[in-house]
Parts: C-alpha cells; sequence; structure tokens
C-alpha cells in the first residue's frame, strides 16, 4: 500500500509540474500560478480524503480475509461503503468457504466416528514408520495408547512392549500369514492385511494395517471340526459291530450253530437301530441349530402328547418291570402353542435317558401341571435310577459331555439327547433344570411358557 | 512264538469287546478284558500282560491318560500298547504316536482278523 500511494504522489507532481511548465512559457504566470496552486489543494485534500476511506476499506478487508483464512467468525462491512459491492462479493465467498469448512468438519468427524466405531482395528503407517492414526479396536487389540499417534515405531529387535503386536502385524502382512493369535495384551485372534497409501502422483506415503478379529470364526471353526469328529466317532462304533457281524457270519471257517447266528443277527440288527437313532439326532441338531425345527408350532394338550409319549416306551417297561405313573390335573390343561413334533422328541430324550439309567423294577413319575404364576406348563419326570455323577453334572446340556482333558462320551447313549432337549426347550422360550443324587434317582423339570 | 502272549483289552463296547477276545482267543492269546480305563490301568500295574489293546473313549479314565500312566510307570512301561478306537483324526493318531502307542487301529478300517494280524506283528517286532 505505501508504494501505491508514493507511485499516485510521483504521478500527480509530475503532471501538475508538467502544467506549471506549458503555462509558465506562455507567460499568464500569476494566474496561472494562483489557479494552480488551488487546484494543487483541492487534489491534496481530496486525495487524502480518498486515501484514507480506501485505506479503512482495504483494511477491513485485509482484516476480513485474514479471518475467513483462520476460519474464524464473519466480519461485516459497512453495506453503504462504496466498495460494497466488493464486500458482497466477499461475504457470499466467506459464506461458502463456511458452510464447506463445516462440511468438511463433519465429513471428518463422521469418518472418525466410523473407524472409531467399527470393530476392526486400523492403523496407519507413514514411510518413516509413524504412527499416523489408530483406531479404538486396534487401541485395544494392540495395545496401543491413543497418545502412540505422532509416535516412531522403533526397529529394535525383539520389539519394546508397546509395540511387539503392532510389529507382529506387519511382519504377518509381509510373510503372508492369514491370522495371527495374539495373547497380549488380549486374546484375540486376526486376520491382518495391508492397504497401501499413495499420493496423487503415485509415491508411496504408508500403509493402512487392517486387522479382522476373527476369534469367534476360529472358536466356531474348531467347535465345528470337533462336532464332526465326535460324530465320526459315534456313527463308526454301531458300524463296527455290523461290519465284524457281517464278516463273521460270512466267513466260511468260522463255523456257528444256529443259536449263535440268530445272536450275532440280532446284534448286528441293534446296531444298525443305534445308528439310525444316531444319524436323526444328528440331523435333528442341525434342524434345531438353523431354527427350522420349530416351522410349525400349534395349541396342543401336553397330557395328550405325553401319553402318547408313555405309550411309545410300553415294550422296555414291560421288560424292564417299571412302574411308570403319569400324573395329571383332575380338569384338563390350557391348550399350549408349540411344535409338537419338536416337542415330542425334548421330552422323549428325557424319558429315554430315565428309562436306561433305573433299574429294572424301578418307579418313573410323569407329572404335568401349570405352574404357579400360571403362565405355562410343568413337565416333571422323576426316577429311581443311578443318579448323575457330580463330575457330569456341569456338561449335562452340551454336545457329546467332554472330560477335562479329552473326550468322555457316555457310553450308551449318543450323548445328543439332552442337548437337543435343552436347545427345543429353549427355542420354546422354556427352561430345562435337574436334580439329582447317586444312586437314588433323577428329577427333571421342564417349563413352557404359554406364549413365547 | 511258541509261548502263549496275554492281551489285555480295554474296551467299553460290549460287541466290540467280546468279537475282538473272539478272534483273539482263536489265535490262541489268552485275554483280559477291562471295560474302563481306571480297571484296565489297575490290572495292568496287577499283571503286566505281553500286549495292551487299547480303547480311547472310555468310562472314568480316557485312553489317552491310561497310556501317559503306563508309559510314566517302570513297571508298565515296556509293554507294548496298541490303540484300538473309531478316533481317526490326524491329532488323535499323532498324540497317540507322541505318547509311545506302538500302533494305532481304527476299528472301522479293520476286521477281527486284521486286529489279530497287528497283534502278531507288534509282538514279533517288541521280542526280536
Amino acid at each position: 500500500m505505501p508504494f501505491r500511494r508514493f507511485l499516485s504522489i510521483v504521478i500527480l507532481a509530475t503532471v501538475i509540474l508538467v502544467v506549471m511548465i506549458g503555462l509558465i512559457s506562455s507567460g499568464d504566470a500569476l494566474v496561472i500560478g494562483g489557479t494552480l496552486a488551488g487546484a494543487l489543494v483541492a487534489t491534496l485534500t481530496s486525495w487524502l480524503f480518498l486515501s484514507r476511506v480506501f485505506t479503512k476499506q482495504t483494511q477491513a478487508l485485509r482484516e476480513l480475509t485474514d479471518r475467513i483464512g483462520e476460519g474464524r467468525a464473519r466480519l461485516a462491512l459497512p453495506s453503504q461503503d462504496p466498495v460494497n459491492t466488493l464486500s458482497e462479493a466477499i461475504t457470499t465467498m466467506e459464506e461458502a468457504v463456511a458452510d464447506r469448512e463445516r462440511r468438511l468438519r463433519h465429513a471428518l468427524l463422521e469418518t472418525q466416528m466410523i473407524l472409531e466405531a467399527i470393530r476392526d482395528g486400523m492403523v496407519v503407517v507413514s514411510n518413516d514408520r509413524r504412527i499416523l492414526a489408530v483406531n479404538a479396536a486396534a487401541q485395544r487389540f494392540l495395545g496401543l495408547a491413543h497418545s502412540s499417534i505422532g509416535q516412531r515405531i522403533p526397529e529394535t529387535s525383539p520389539p519394546e512392549p508397546p509395540w511387539a503386536a503392532l510389529t507382529r502385524i506387519m511382519k504377518a502382512v509381509e510373510t503372508n500369514e492369514m491370522s495371527v493369535a495374539l495373547a497380549d495384551p488380549m486374546e484375540v485372534t486376526l486376520a491382518p492385511s495391508r492397504i497401501p497409501l499413495a499420493d496423487g502422483e503415485g509415491t508411496m506415503m504408508g500403509a493402512i494395517y487392517l486387522m479382522r478379529d476373527i476369534t469367534r470364526e476360529r472358536e466356531f471353526d474348531r467347535l465345528k471340526s470337533e462336532f464332526i469328529s465326535l460324530a465320526a466317532h459315534q456313527l463308526r462304533t454301531p458300524l463296527t459291530a455290523v461290519k465284524w457281524i457281517l464278516s463273521q457270519l460270512a466267513s466260511t471257517e468260522m463255523k456257528s450253530t444256529e443259536s449263535q447266528r440268530d445272536t450275532m443277527i440280532k446284534e448286528a440288527s441293534l446296531s444298525a437301530e443305534r445308528m439310525v437313532r444316531l444319524v436323526n439326532n444328528l440331523l435333528n441338531i442341525s434342524r434345531i441349530e438353523q431354527g427350522r425345527a420349530l416351522a410349525t408350532p400349534e395349541p396342543i394338550a401336553l397330557e395328550a402328547l405325553i401319553d402318547k409319549l408313555a405309550g411309545n416306551f410300553a415294550n422296555v417297561i414291560q421288560e424292564k418291570r417299571f412302574n411308570l405313573q403319569v400324573e395329571k390335573p383332575l380338569s384338563p390343561l390350557r391348550a399350549i402353542t408349540v411344535d409338537p413334533e419338536a416337542i415330542g422328541i425334548a421330552i422323549e430324550n428325557v424319558l429315554t435317558n430315565a428309562i436306561a439309567y433305573t433299574p429294572a423294577g424301578g418307579t418313573i413319575t410323569v407329572a404335568i401341571r401349570e405352574d404357579e404364576a400360571k403362565s405355562g406348563i410343568e413337565v416333571i419326570i422323576h426316577d429311581t435310577g443311578v443318579g448323575i455323577p457330580e463330575s457330569m453334572r456341569e456338561k449335562m446340556f452340551t454336545k457329546f459331555a467332554r472330560g477335562d482333558n479329552v473326550v468322555l462320551l457316555q457310553t450308551e447313549g449318543s450323548g445328543l439327547g439332552l442337548y437337543i432337549t435343552k436347545t427345543i426347550i429353549e427355542r420354546h422360550g422354556g427352561t430345562i433344570t435337574f436334580e439329582s443324587k447317586e444312586n437314588e434317582g433323577t428329577t427333571f423339570t421342564i417349563r413352557l411358557p404359554y406364549t413365547t | 512264538m511258541g509261548d502263549v502272549s496275554s492281551i489285555l483289552l480295554i474296551e467299553d463296547e460290549r460287541l466290540i469287546r467280546e468279537l475282538t477276545k473272539e478272534a483273539l482267543l482263536r489265535a490262541g492269546f489268552t485275554v483280559h478284558e477291562m471295560i474302563d480305563g481306571l480297571q484296565g490301568l489297575k490290572e495292568a500295574q496287577r499283571n503286566p500282560p505281553t500286549l495292551i489293546l487299547l480303547d480311547i473313549v472310555l468310562p472314568k479314565l480316557d485312553g489317552f491318560t491310561v497310556l501317559k500312566q503306563l508309559k510314566a510307570s517302570p513297571a508298565t512301561s515296556s509293554i507294548p500298547v496298541v490303540m484300538f478306537t473309531n478316533f481317526g483324526q490326524h491329532d488323535e493318531i499323532k498324540l497317540a504316536q507322541s505318547l509311545g502307542a506302538a500302533a494305532y487301529i481304527l476299528k472301522t478300517n479293520v476286521e477281527p482278523q486284521q486286529i489279530v494280524e497287528t497283534v502278531r506283528s507288534v509282538l514279533a517286532r517288541h521280542t526280536s
């Protein structure tokens, strides 16, 4: 600004000088001198005035642009000003800039929120191993504080404590490892990956390290293969019996008597039956777990269903001289809406256990009644059997009950019955509990609500 | 081998146990049967047999634990143990080998006569 002012003065002075010289040379010096002095004073005065106004305006504009640049609150210019048009344009621009900034801030906040909320871990690392960003999940998985942002990852080997997990992830990406199981700071299995970060010209600036938490998937995989392994074992046992018996029957060198052959055929048939039950149970599990078993709920009289189930056991009850009692209330119970087939399987499994684990001559009682709150029906199945050993109680309802270190299966049954029962009952919104005393008996209580 | 080898058969499945026992008896072995891991281990310590046929899924004490304890005790550590099971997973076979099992028989894959053959070959290897 001072330069322009100086320039104006020089130009003005030059013009005045030229005019003066011209007039002086024409002769009428006095008149011209007076006029000239007047003009000069007038010019200087107006120039001073204008210059002050302009200075004030430009200063205001300057301040305004400064403020816009800094993103501070807007500055209103007096509207009656000569530079009004310019001022209005600037105000419009200022609004546009503020709006854009607002949107940028919003977008940034949104991005930050998304990154924080994301369950996968994310770490942005620059080329010189400086941490540019770490989201909440990565902080948790890798034990990094928020303050690690801006720090350089040291290249010490072995890596120092706060960097060990991240260094492990970075190495895993380089060696194409599919998963990394971390124990410290938390037990988690991560699937790491890397996205290179390049600028517009394709120059590498760093990388985004992503780590997906696959702990649950891994656990699910493990349980699944364990299930397959156990299911195969359980199927192979009766299959072995069938195979061996058939080979013995076919063998010409072994001369068996008629009655021996009959026994073997009966055994093979029983084993085949066991396999059929097992396959059905496995399929039931698959159906129940997919939620397909409860496709057709309908209102039924539970008493009738239990009578029917008890009837199915008539032969074994007679054979083992059981005393089976079904206790029903005097007046019929309200109908209950359930999947009759699934509930049939559930109750049948409990009855099968009661019969299998009660010595001949024992008593099995099935009591049906409305619960105290009148919100559902209770089915209580009591036996005078061998009871459930203390060590088995916790595992009663798990799929193929397992010992502490190795598999310990029920030797007779499939180890699936009660798991199936519990799943079915719970899918109906009900519960199943038991009480047991070794060598005295077991009581299972199934509670089913009228409305699930 | 002219002498009579005694086999301890630890197996809880009645039918499998009986059919295996019959095949072994026909082959001229003497057979002791035990139906759970704990009884089996005690019997092995009381009357060390020439060879043990050991199931894995057993009541009370599982086959792996029995095998470990057999190998840990000087009185029984030299008795060859043949694992006899329907667990055919790689992990179980590897575990049995690492614990010192002499052979691993997958029940469904064989017939009783083949068990006899495996027992014979393990015994031949063991005594030579």
